[in-house]
């Protein structure tokens, strides 16, 4: 069953063209980034999600229905969300707003302390909204958008202003309310952040998607120079020299990295794995970053 | 049920906006200042004092009820989408009736609190120490139902301003006019009609008409339609050529607190995030 599927969208406002032809599904169990330039259609798609614009052509469904029409109550109680920016009202203590979100949502007085801890912001329930930091706030974002443990999160730019500590915290709650069976999506422009926590990425270039898949799939599908880390003990120039032959070197005194060519992997680590001298080697998988600008690359080329 | 507790949220926040407490005590303050001022004018055309008093309340509720209303609804829509809230509270299990509805009904209870206080403080040291009439109670009542009517009405103009604008200033500067063009230049406007060679020939009905295109206007006959506060007003003239019934004027001015909430409403819906 999906959770999220959007089916050929397109979308304009006035008559400057944002989605054109949109099309991709995100499943239950899935954490899924929508990844792009400023302007690619992220928060557009976010929008359409739940309702708050209508597609020009196509079909949006969450848990199955259209969110806008008869049905909007009852998918909203499926959905968690927390926007860009946010600015609760200041006055507010921040147990005040979890109370309010859990009225509306029919969450329990016990659901909104679990969510509180869970995203490490119980501390400063009493506390008034207008005297958290950002990181903090943002937290309290999450709190509420996680009560009444919905099936579908989605997030606009969620990390974005968060220090380390705090970016942590969002993608451990995010991963763990995707392993529990719930469909999260959210966007972003951390990409060497979020690398180890998503499983699939919607990647969009000019409101179209360039890609939809997993970032194994990613790797494999574009063939990426890969870098190999390599320690050795007593080197010897020729094996430096042999080395040579695969790619470009960058060594210091125990430590070598060689970039080579996807084509070159399997007979560089054969070379290298038949060197005595060779205590140990790694292989370093290209960054989501490097993805990314690469895709793009192929883009602008074709 | 949702559009209870966005009341209840609405209406606890605007009860701890400092400017609304301003307010309430600006109209008590005020209302206070008139007991010792009008009370001169009592011995004379033998009326008890509370009646006086609704007459200087009634001109004062003219400019603040509806400048209370407005400065607590300016910025209902605009203000929550400025400050990135719009998106989140949409994105709850409501629609998007019952969270302007139940900001409504918020933000008028709140209104018809600070009117409750500032009226009651207003004649409290009149209620300790003199005898009232029955007409003067009943002129006071018709005071305070015409005022929460008149918030009503100003909170819904202030909605439709409050959907349509893109920022939260020119929300602001566009219910300061509207607030002076009713409180001020309407009937301005109307004077200088009356005084002229056109508006000679209208007769009671179309002055009466005219009356009904302004709720503050509708308020004022309201509040004065008992026979002796009208003696005590400045528009007495108009109260004399004014040959509506009170349940009339009660209907205009309900339809002028539906209309505008309606429109809102409408307005609302078709508001694009």
């Amino acid at each position: 069953m999906t959770n999220i599927r959007y089916k050929n969208i397109n979308f304009s406002y006035g008559t400057a063209p944002i989605l054109h032809d949109v099309s991709f599904n995100v499943e239950p169990g899935m954490c899924c980034a929508l990844i792009g330039h400023n302007g690619a259609g992220k928060t557009t798609l976010i929008k359409l999600l739940l309702g708050m614009i209508k597609p020009n052509a196509g079909s949006v469904e969450l848990c199955q229905f259209n969110p806008i029409g008869k049905h909007e109550k009852k998918i909203k109680k499926q959905i968690g969300f927390v926007p860009e920016s946010i600015n609760f009202q200041p006055n507010n203590i921040g147990l005040q707003l979890m109370q309010y979100v859990a009225k509306l949502k029919g969450a329990s007085a016990k659901d909104i302390q679990d969510k509180m801890e869970l995203t490490n912001i119980a501390f400063a329930q009493h506390k008034k909204i207008g005297a958290y930091s950002k990181g903090m706030k943002q937290r309290l974002g999450l709190a509420q958008a996680m009560l009444g443990n919905p099936k579908v999160l989605i997030l606009d730019e969620p990390a974005s202003g968060l220090d380390p500590d705090s970016r942590q915290i969002l993608y451990r709650s995010l991963q763990a309310h995707a392993k529990a069976g719930n469909t999260v999506m959210f966007s972003s422009h951390a990409l060497n952040d979020i690398e180890s926590y998503i499983d699939h990425i919607i990647l969009l270039n000019e409101g179209g998607v360039l890609m939809d898949c997993s970032i194994a799939q990613y790797r494999d599908s574009l063939k990426l120079p890969v870098m190999i880390e390599i320690q050795t003990t007593n080197a010897s120039v020729s094996f430096y020299n042999g080395l040579k032959e695969f790619g470009k070197l960058d060594y210091d005194e125990h430590v070598t990295h060689i970039t080579v060519d996807y084509s070159n992997k399997l007979p560089a680590l054969a070379y290298i794995s038949a060197n005595s001298c060779v205590t140990d080697l790694r292989l370093l998988d290209a960054s989501l970053e490097t993805i990314y600008h690469e895709l793009l690359k192929n883009e602008e080329h074709t | 049920m949702n559009i209870f507790t966005i009341l209840s949220r609405e209406l606890r926040n605007s009860l701890s906006n400092r400017y609304l407490i301003a307010m309430i005590i600006i109209l008590a303050a005020l209302g206070l200042t008139l007991v010792s001022i009008g009370s001169s004018t009592t011995g004379a055309v033998k009326v008890d004092r509370l009646t006086v008093q609704v007459a200087s309340l009634s001109s004062l509720s003219i400019f603040l009820v509806p400048l209370i209303a407005l400065f607590i609804s300016y910025d209902s829509v605009v203000g929550e989408k400025e400050q990135g809230r719009l998106m989140l509270e949409l994105s709850f299990p409501i629609t998007r009736f019952e969270w302007l509805m139940g900001k409504f009904l918020g933000h008028w209870i709140a209104v018809i609190i600070a009117i409750f206080i500032g009226y009651i403080i207003a004649v409290i040291p009149i209620l300790v120490s003199s005898e009232l009439s029955k007409d003067s109670i009943l002129s006071f009542g018709r005071l305070i139902y015409s005022s929460i009517l008149l918030g009503g009405v100003f909170i819904g103009i202030g909605y439709i301003v409050s959907v349509l604008v893109k920022q939260r200033s020119s929300a602001a500067g566009i219910a300061i006019g509207l607030w002076l063009v009713f409180v001020m230049l309407f009937d301005l406007a109307l004077l200088g009609l009356l005084v002229s060679e056109t508006g000679k020939g209208l007769n009671a009905s179309q002055v009466n008409g005219l009356l009904m295109a302004n709720p503050v206007d509708i308020f004022r006959l309201m509040s004065l339609s008992t026979e002796q506060v009208n003696q005590f007003s400045a528009m007495q003239a108009i109260g004399e050529v004014n040959t509506l019934s009170f349940g009339l004027l009660s209907l205009s001015m309900l339809a002028w607190l539906i209309v505008p909430l309606f429109l809102a409403l409408f307005l609302f819906k078709r508001v694009k995030l």
